[in-house]
């Protein structure tokens, strides 16, 4: 195969899924097509070997082909790097790669700061998850006498209108969190403090959605929103999860998933604004 | 995917999206009016089931639901049940206090739509102690109310809010102090078997007493089954409801009992 085809780094894996009889599917077909690679960028094979074009820090959008030429120019550390090129000044998942470009690599896995709180938020936020999925809609109040009563919190509009714009306001503290990588502004707390600023703020945002909603799903636009939004709750909190696995072991398949999570935790963030606009618009439409 | 892809996608689902709804919202065609479905944020009550689709019915933009909304409607039957919780009720300062515990000149007070889980009869959505909330003294007028459970005023079948015509209120309060029944006792108890004297009862009858005529030819389990009734056993024999014919195809009215008026 290689004497036909020249240097195929990936040749391996081919072979070994080819021995196993592994199927193509349709979107390793695609990535084939695209990048010559049925897997995503560095799923499987070492960093040096990624195509120039390949991303190598993710956050500050910084290619191996970038961190190549710095390394010719004799930024060859870890930290000259980072000050040279921004690669790994975001999230910091892609120091080992920086470490492995520049020939410093050790076996040591890189410690993934405040990972035992960004294990707890992760945790608190799958179980509210699985509470609010789990546990039927509560019941409407069964008397109309008595001055205040806890359910008014999901019954009473005025409530309702409170911990709906808290839940708003709360989301919209959280994705400040994106602009961390575009704007300086952000920068003067490290981004693994944004991290657990964000899972918070994301967990008390879901508080209040299961308030405003009294555990209920909703019908039609409302019921959309509120799957979208949970669903891109737990892809955050599983990519929480999996930046601390990523803490404890140098498995790329850790990454893969982790990316994956963090992609999906994106995508459903895109059409979140424009279902929240109306529903707030319709409520006080009709 | 570069940083200017993904914000033109993001965009381009925002504006795909807000497209749509926005011509759902606004937009006057049939296509638009079954698209504004996405907006229920519930199902109507049964009552609105049809024009549950028909939002400017019940919904003017930014001004919730007018209760001209509802008058519109409903008004003309309030007006006919005489309505004895009627606004202008509410309208007398001495009253208007009540208004407080619930703000019954709003229909949607008690009547909130789109949430089919409050539902309970008549559209009501509100709990059923409800009155409780203004009459919550009702013992001390009607000593005979103090047992009753605040749950049970309209669903034991005395009251309406609404509409209380069938209540003869004069007839009960002339009467309110006196025991539920005369002593003696001036009409019979509503028990048909003693009220029947057994000297009129009719023995039981089986298949051998039956006096349908010979033409019919009942088949033997016919005639079982009505011997084991409680017509049979009752004694009502086949010509206390059937008449036969004779042979020329003419109705036998010698078995007729009297006839009716």
């Amino acid at each position: 195969m290689g004497s036909r085809i020249g240097e195929w780094p990936e040749a391996w894996r081919i072979r070994e899924a080819v021995l196993e009889g592994h199927r193509l599917l349709p979107w390793q077909a695609r990535s084939f097509l695209v990048s010559g690679s049925p897997w995503p960028e560095g799923s499987g094979t070492s960093v040096t070997n990624w195509p120039k074009q390949a991303l190598v820090c993710n956050c500050m959008g910084v290619t191996r082909g970038l961190l190549e030429l710095a390394i010719e120019q004799g930024y060859n550390s870890v930290d000259a790097l980072k000050e040279q090129t921004k690669a790994g000044t975001g999230c910091g998942s892609c120091l080992p790669l920086l470490a492995i470009l520049t020939g410093n690599a050790t076996n040591t896995i890189p410690v993934v700061e405040g990972a035992s709180k960004l294990t707890k938020t992760s945790a608190i936020a799958m179980l509210l998850l699985l509470l609010s999925v789990s546990v039927p809609a509560l019941a409407p109040l069964d008397t109309a006498l008595g001055d205040w009563n806890i359910a008014n919190l999901w019954l009473n509009s005025g409530w309702q209108q409170f911990s709906g714009y808290c839940a708003f306001a709360l989301s919209g503290i959280a994705m400040i969190m994106s602009l961390r990588k575009h704007w300086n502004f952000f920068s003067h707390f490290s981004y693994p403090t944004w991290r657990i600023i964000h899972t918070i703020v994301g967990v008390l945002a879901l508080l209040f959605i299961m308030v405003h909603t009294g555990l209920a799903f909703g019908y039609n636009l409302d019921r959309i929103l509120l799957i979208d939004f949970f669903l891109l709750s737990l892809l955050g909190a599983i990519s929480g999860s999996l930046v601390v696995l990523e803490g404890r072991s140098n498995n790329p398949i850790i990454r893969y998933f982790r990316n994956m999570a963090f992609w999906g935790h994106v995508l459903l963030l895109w059409p979140l604004p424009v279902l929240l606009a109306f529903h707030i618009l319709t409520s006080y439409y009709f | 995917m570069p940083n200017k892809t993904l914000w033109l996608t993001a965009l381009l689902i925002t504006l795909l999206v807000g497209g749509y709804l926005t011509y759902a919202l606004v937009a006057d065609t049939p296509i638009a009016m079954n698209a504004r479905a996405v907006f229920l944020p519930g199902n109507t009550t049964r009552g609105h089931y049809q024009i549950e689709l028909a939002c400017s019915a019940c919904h003017k933009p930014f001004q919730g639901t007018p209760q001209k909304a509802c008058v519109n409607c409903h008004g003309a039957a309030l007006k006919q049940a005489e309505d004895v919780h009627a606004n202008h009720k509410f309208n007398d300062p001495r009253n208007a206090a009540m208004l407080l515990h619930i703000n019954v000149l709003q229909c949607v007070t008690c009547h909130r739509e789109h949430k089919p889980e409050l539902v309970r009869g008549m559209g009501v959505t509100v709990p059923d102690d409800f009155c409780f909330s203004c009459h919550a003294d009702i013992a001390k007028e009607r000593p005979s109310h103090k047992d009753f459970d605040q749950k049970t005023c309209a669903s034991a079948g005395c009251h309406n809010y609404h509409d209380e015509k069938a209540l003869y209120e004069d007839f009960l309060s002339a009467h309110l102090h006196e025991p539920d029944i005369k002593q003696p006792a001036l009409l019979a108890q509503h028990n048909l078997s003693e009220q029947h004297i057994a000297a009129d009862r009719k023995n039981p009858l089986n298949e051998s007493l039956q006096d349908a005529p010979a033409l019919a030819q009942l088949p033997p389990a016919q005639l079982n089954a009505w011997a084991v009734s409680a017509h049979g056993q009752g004694g009502i024999n086949c010509s206390d409801c059937h008449q036969a014919k004779l042979a020329g195809g003419q109705t036998d009215r010698s078995l007729e009992k009297s006839a009716r008026p």
